[in-house]
C-alpha cells in the first residue's frame, strides 16, 4: 500500500486495536447488563431467550426488564457521545458537550413541557426534546458566533442558558406534579423502568443521527479546520454546519427524551476517544458511539448492583465517575500547548 | 487569465475597512500586499479570494464573478492559505487529502491521481516524515507546512496566502519563497499578504501598498522603492543595495 489513504502502520494498528476494545467493551456491557442483577441469568439463557422467547421466568425478565434497559443505555450513551463529538467540532471547542452548553436542558425542558401539556402522548416526547435541543443549540450558537465571543464566553453562555432551562423544568414539575411522576429520576438521568415502547421513535432518531454523523465525517473534519479554510475548499459552510447541528440536536434530544438529563457522557467519552484516535472524525465518531454505549451501560449496571437491593440513579453513578475525570481533564489542559486560544 | 478588482469596498458589520480598490493582476504574477497592521490587507485578501462578500464592487477572473461562482468550482480555481487555522483532530496526511475535497464526487472516493498528488504535495512541502502525526501535536511551523501541503494538493491556478511565513524559521521561509517561484513557473498566480518587507521586495513582481483601507500605490518593487512608498506606509527609511540586490530598512 504505497499511497494509503488513512494513517499507516503502527499508529493505524493502535487505533484499530482501540476501536476493537471499544466494541468488546460494548458487547461485555450488554452481556453483563442483561445477566447480572437481582436474579442472575446465565449467558446461555440470554442467547436461548434471544432465539426463542419461551415465556420462562428468565426470558420474561430479559424481555420486560433487562433488555429494554440495556438497549436504552446503549442508545443513550452512543447518542450523547456522538453528539458531543459533533458539537465539539462544530464549535471548535473541546470543552463543549451537549450537557455543558445547555442542549440537554433544552431538550429536557421541552420534553417536560410536552409531558405536562399532552400527558398521554409518549410518542411526542422525542420530537419535543429534539425541538428543544435544536432551539438551545441555535441560541448558544448565535452567542458563540457573535463577533468577539470567546470559547469561554460560549461555555458560560451555555451554562447560563442551561440553568435557566433547568429552572423552567423545575417550574413545570412544580405546577404539574403529575406530568412527571418520576421527575427526580428525569432530572438526574435514569433508564430504570423503561420499556421498548418508550424507546420509539427515539431509537430511529439515534440511528439516523449516527448514520448522518458518519456520512458527513469528512465535512466535520473540514469544518473543524475553521470557517475560512472550509470555505476555501469549496464547502458550503452554513449548510453543512446546519446539518451537523441538527444531527447533534437530534441525537441529544432523542437520548434525553427517554433517559433524562444525563450529563458528562458527551464530554468524557469523546475525550477518552480523542486520546487514542487522532486520524479523523470517522473513527472518532465510530469509537465514541461504541464506548459511549458501553460506558453508560456499565454505569447503569453499577447503579443496579452496587447497593442492591437499593438502586441509585444512573446519572449519579455517571457523575461519580465523570466529575473526577473532568477535573483531571481541566488540570491537564491548563498547561497544554493547545489550551483555550479564545 | 486576468484577475480584476473593481471598485471594491468591504468591511465587517457597519465598519467599513476597504475603500474603492481597483487593480488588475495577470497570470503568473507574484503579488505582495503590504501595509501597516489593521490597514485592511487581510480583508482585501478574503474578499479577492471569494471567502468574504464585498459591500460593493466586484472581483472577476476572466470576466467571471468570483462571488457568484459555485463553491467547489471556485475552490478548483482559487486556493487560500488562511491566517486563522484550527488544528482539528486529524493527521497531516488526512489534512492534505482534504486539499482534494473540491475534486471529490459522490461517493467520496479518492482516485489514484488524488493519492499521487497528495503524496507529492507532502514531499514538496517537506511534511512526509510526519505525515502520520496528529496535527494538533505539531509545532506551529509544522502545522503551517502541513497547511501549505494542503494548498499544493488543491492545485489551483490562483493561490492566495495570508501571512505564509508565520511560524516558519528563516530557512523554510526562503524555501517557501522558492516554492512560490516554482508555482509561478508552472503558471500559477500567487497573491500574498506579507509582513516581511525584505521577502516582499525580493520575490514579488508587483507590490500592492495599502494604507487605511486604500490602495495607495501598486507597482514593481523598484517603482515602489523609487516613489518612497514604504516610507509613507511605515515611517521608515529604505535603502537599496545594488551589489547585494537587497533592501534595507531603518526607522526614521
Amino acid at each position: 500500500m504505497k499511497y494509503s489513504q488513512t494513517i499507516s502502520t503502527e499508529k493505524n494498528k493502535k487505533e484499530l486495536i482501540f476501536i476493537t476494545i471499544c466494541i468488546v467493551a460494548l458487547i461485555m456491557s450488554i452481556l453483563l447488563g442483561v445477566c447480572l442483577g437481582a436474579t442472575r441469568i446465565p449467558v446461555s439463557d440470554f442467547f436461548k431467550a434471544l432465539i426463542d422467547n419461551d415465556d420462562s421466568t428468565n426470558s420474561r425478565i430479559i424481555y420486560a426488564v433487562r433488555l429494554p434497559r440495556v438497549v436504552a443505555s446503549v442508545l443513550a450513551g452512543a447518542a450523547l457521545a456522538v453528539s458531543g463529538v459533533e458539537i465539539q467540532s462544530i464549535l471548535e471547542n473541546p470543552l463543549a458537550a451537549p450537557s455543558i452548553i445547555g442542549i440537554n436542558s433544552g431538550a429536557g425542558f421541552f420534553a417536560v413541557l410536552a409531558m405536562a401539556l399532552f400527558p398521554n402522548k409518549f410518542s411526542l416526547i422525542p420530537t419535543a426534546a429534539f425541538i428543544g435541543a435544536m432551539l438551545t443549540v441555535g441560541a448558544v450558537y448565535i452567542i458563540a458566533r457573535k463577533n468577539g465571543a470567546s470559547k469561554i464566553t460560549l461555555v458560560l453562555a451555555g451554562i447560563a442558558v442551561g440553568n435557566l432551562l433547568n429552572a423552567g423544568i423545575n417550574t413545570i414539575t412544580t405546577f404539574f406534579p403529575d406530568a412527571l411522576t418520576a421527575s427526580n429520576s428525569f432530572k438526574v438521568g435514569s433508564v430504570a423502568g423503561i420499556t421498548f415502547g418508550k424507546l420509539t421513535p427515539a431509537w430511529i432518531y439515534i440511528l439516523v443521527g449516527i448514520a448522518l454523523a458518519i456520512i458527513f465525517s469528512n465535512e466535520l473534519d473540514i469544518l473543524a479546520l475553521g470557517d475560512k479554510t472550509a470555505k476555501s475548499l469549496g464547502m458550503n459552510v452554513k449548510l453543512i454546519r446546519f446539518i451537523m447541528l441538527i444531527t447533534a440536536a437530534m441525537l441529544a434530544g432523542a437520548a434525553v427524551s427517554f433517559s433524562g438529563l444525563l450529563s458528562f457522557v458527551g464530554l468524557i467519552v469523546p475525550h477518552i476517544v480523542r486520546f487514542f484516535v487522532k486520524s479523523g472524525s470517522r473513527r472518532l465518531i465510530t469509537a465514541s458511539a461504541f464506548l459511549g454505549g458501553a460506558f453508560v451501560t456499565f454505569c447503569d449496571l453499577l447503579s443496579r448492583v452496587l447497593f442492591a437491593p437499593y438502586e441509585i440513579q444512573l446519572g449519579i453513578v455517571i457523575s461519580y465517575i465523570g466529575v473526577p475525570f473532568f477535573i483531571y481533564l481541566i488540570m491537564k489542559k491548563k498547561g497544554g500547548k493547545h489550551g483555550d486560544k479564545a | 487569465m486576468v484577475i480584476r478588482l473593481e471598485n471594491l469596498c468591504g468591511g465587517y458589520g457597519r465598519k467599513q475597512v476597504l475603500f474603492d480598490i481597483n487593480a488588475e493582476i495577470k497570470t503568473g504574477e507574484i503579488i505582495s500586499i503590504v501595509g501597516a497592521n489593521g490597514c485592511g490587507k487581510s480583508t482585501l485578501l478574503e474578499i479577492a479570494s471569494g471567502l468574504m462578500k464585498p459591500i460593493s464592487g466586484n472581483v472577476t477572473v476572466d470576466g467571471e464573478d468570483v462571488h457568484s461562482m459555485e463553491g467547489k468550482k471556485r475552490a478548483k480555481l482559487i486556493s487560500v492559505l488562511s491566517q486563522q487555522k484550527s488544528p482539528g483532530v486529524l493527521t497531516v496526511r488526512a489534512l492534505v487529502y482534504h486539499g482534494r475535497f473540491p475534486y471529490l464526487g459522490y461517493p467520496r472516493r479518492y482516485t489514484d491521481e488524488d493519492r499521487q498528488i497528495v503524496e507529492e504535495a507532502m514531499q514538496t512541502a517537506g511534511v512526509s516524515e510526519f505525515a502520520d502525526e496528529s496535527l494538533s501535536e505539531l509545532s506551529g511551523g509544522q502545522q503551517q507546512k502541513a497547511y501549505i501541503a494542503m494548498l499544493i494538493a488543491q492545485n489551483t491556478k490562483i493561490v492566495y496566502m495570508d501571512e505564509p511565513v508565520t511560524f516558519l524559521d528563516i530557512n523554510y521561509q526562503l524555501e517557501l519563497m522558492n516554492l512560490i517561484k516554482r508555482m509561478q513557473k508552472s503558471g500559477k498566480t500567487v497573491i500574498m499578504v506579507i509582513h516581511d518587507l525584505n521577502l516582499a521586495m525580493t520575490y514579488s513582481d508587483r507590490i500592492m501598498a495599502m494604507k487605511d483601507g486604500r490602495l495607495i500605490s501598486m507597482g514593481t518593487p523598484k517603482e515602489i522603492y523609487e516613489k518612497g512608498v514604504l516610507g509613507e506606509l511605515f515611517g521608515i527609511e529604505t535603502h537599496y543595495s545594488k551589489k547585494e540586490n537587497q533592501y534595507f530598512f531603518k526607522k526614521l
